[in-house]
């Protein structure tokens, strides 16, 4: 049954289906690449379908990037998880419900296919609306093992930037994905430098810490909560906190809606300490639903983080080291 | 452990002098001692700690803890080295423990202190801004940070309240307590999974306010959201390194 299976989704996922997916979906003319000064951010927050076709899935990618780019957005980033859609393709999968099917060895079956898809699709998408992509994330295989991994893309399609997840959800330790070492940091059009943790990352004051000493202004970071009973509070232990302690803009993507018995909520947003908000509240733009799909939009001030960055409260230097290895060696042990 | 009432005093208005915060206090400490509250905050930031001396300071909150019979914590005062600097006073009245704002020292030391209540750890000034202060009371195992607030920055977004003490109890999932004066009312926190609507605030304003931790409320909330657990060795190893190529 499975080779069988694995010969359908190499027909559903040929990069040709995917090339005819794409052709029909134009944009308008690419906006200027970022500036010193400033840069156009947009960030999706995604109802989650079960993509019957790879023309349902890409159609599920290109509105709101459509949406984003004709008001201007440079930079888009869609949420963690965004290949989940995908599994609508699966023989039977359309039409039922979860089941006993052990999620981690589903997604190593269909790893080849949909990082195939992934790749393909986002730096299409990247090269036809002429701005930076940040593809979420999707669960891939490396070298055997199964990982959480971003993708960033350049507006000539290229893939600047990988990320995968660093610290894991339990769900995810229990499906067998690792947990990725390094956070890599890299620099865009007008010296815009990017960082993308994902989802759990955020939880961290040490990820975004690595961010800023390695020059990072924007933290990208894709979520996929699962979720029932969104609270407003529960989430701003991530990116919203993260930001008030380490000067950087934050831009988050949301997965949200039912999905196999599981429910996805989360609000896309884009973040920065409070001091530089004009109300204190550390927040530029939110979706409004927690379970519902939006887009937010807004466009950011490279001076208004420089000031801020000379005004806060600096990196604790090295007298904390010593408590910090002890306190470490006291959590992870 | 069992369950332990707390409570935090927090002024709208500064007292005129010494003598009309004690006054103020008066009020608010009855009715403290009527709840049997075990642990007390007063307010940093109250403005007369700048004109009596530390001993008068330290000794007539003494006689309060002893006349209440319950832990008290005053706001900080600038001791002998001009630092800023609070004390955990017992039942007895007896100082268990004193500690110096230390984010602008080099050589600053941070402690908790064990006690019948469980491990108390002191938050001043800055240091409450500094995640990193956090995560070494935490690691310290400590189970209830005081924040006695010297604040200065004012702000009406309810976001902005949640920047200092709610954050670092979230990432802790120790218990927290602030109290200050003008700036913000009180606050008392847990993890978020500990309360009942999800908020990390088991109660916030100004004048007294009071509540109860529940350690088992806490036990439950760090097995249901493990942040310690899922802090993977790598991103501490890298964190860490960053320290190499920092200066003081």
């Amino acid at each position: 049954m499975l080779p069988l299976i694995k010969a359908y989704l190499h027909w559903k996922t040929k990069p040709a289906t995917v090339k005819k997916a794409l052709f029909a979906r134009d944009f308008p003319e690419a906006p200027p690449r970022p500036g010193k000064e400033r840069i156009k951010v947009a960030s999706a927050q995604l109802e989650l379908i079960k993509a019957r076709n790879l023309g349902e899935y890409v159609d599920w990618l290109y509105y709101p990037l459509f949406e984003a780019q004709k008001r201007g957005a440079q930079l888009f980033l869609f949420p963690e998880y965004v290949t989940l859609p995908l599994l609508g393709l699966l023989p039977a999968v359309g039409e039922q419900d979860g089941g006993d099917l052990d999620p981690g060895e589903i997604f190593r079956f269909v790893s080849p296919f949909f990082t195939r898809v992934y790749k393909q699709v986002f730096s299409e998408l990247a090269r036809k609306a002429g701005i930076y992509i940040a593809g979420g994330s999707m669960l891939t295989v490396e070298d055997g093992n199964l990982f959480n991994q971003a993708h960033l893309y350049n507006p000539e399609g290229e893939t600047l930037l990988k990320q995968k997840k660093m610290n894991l959800v339990p769900l995810e330790s229990k499906w067998g994905v690792q947990p990725g070492s390094d956070l890599n940091v890299v620099e865009i059009s007008g010296g815009w430098r990017l960082a993308m943790p994902v989802c759990m990352d955020a939880t961290y004051f040490e990820v975004f810490r690595l961010a800023g000493a390695s020059g990072a202004d924007l933290v990208l970071v894709p979520i996929a909560d699962i979720n029932p009973d969104y609270s407003e509070h529960m989430a701003l232990r991530g990116i919203w906190a993260r930001v008030q302690e380490e000067p950087v803009y934050g831009i988050k993507s949301a997965l949200v809606g039912d999905f196999f018995g599981f429910k996805f909520t989360g609000k896309a947003g884009i973040y920065a300490p409070g001091e530089i908000t004009p109300d204190g509240e550390g927040v530029i733009s939110e979706g409004k639903i927690p379970h519902q799909g939006d887009l937010v939009f807004a466009e950011l001030s490279r001076s208004s983080l420089e000031e801020i960055k000379s005004k806060s409260i600096s990196f604790p230097g090295n007298s904390y080291y010593n408590y910090l290895e002890k306190t470490y060696d006291n959590l992870t042990e | 452990m069992n369950q332990i009432k707390i409570g935090a005093i927090s002024f709208q208005q500064k007292p005129s002098c010494f003598e009309t915060y004690l006054e103020k206090l008066k009020i608010y400490l009855e009715k403290a001692r009527f709840e049997e509250l075990e642990i007390i905050l007063l307010p940093g930031n109250i403005g007369v700690e700048e004109i009596v001396s530390e001993k008068e300071w330290f000794s007539c909150h003494q006689d309060i803890a002893k006349k209440l019979n319950s832990f008290l914590i005053p706001g900080p005062i600038k001791n002998s080295r001009g630092k800023w600097e609070s004390v955990i006073f017992d039942r007895s009245g007896a100082e268990i423990g004193r500690q110096e704002e230390i984010s602008r020292q080099k050589d600053g030391r941070i402690r908790v202190f064990p006690t019948e209540l469980g491990n108390l750890g002191l938050a001043l000034g800055r240091d409450l801004y500094l995640p990193e202060y956090g995560r070494v009371l935490g690691g310290m195992g400590a189970d209830i940070v005081l924040a006695p607030l010297r604040d200065k920055e004012k702000s009406g977004a309810w976001r902005w309240a949640l920047k200092g003490l709610w954050r670092e109890v979230q990432q802790n999932q120790f218990w927290g307590i602030e109290a200050g004066c003008e700036i913000r009312p009180g606050g008392i926190f847990g993890p978020c999974e500990a309360t009942r609507d999800r908020t990390g605030i088991l109660n916030k304003g100004w004048g007294l306010i009071h509540a109860v931790f529940d350690p088992e409320k806490r036990k439950k909330a760090k097995e249901s959201f493990p942040v310690a657990v899922q802090l993977s060795r790598p991103t501490v190893k890298n964190y860490l390194g960053i320290f190499s190529g920092s200066d003081e």
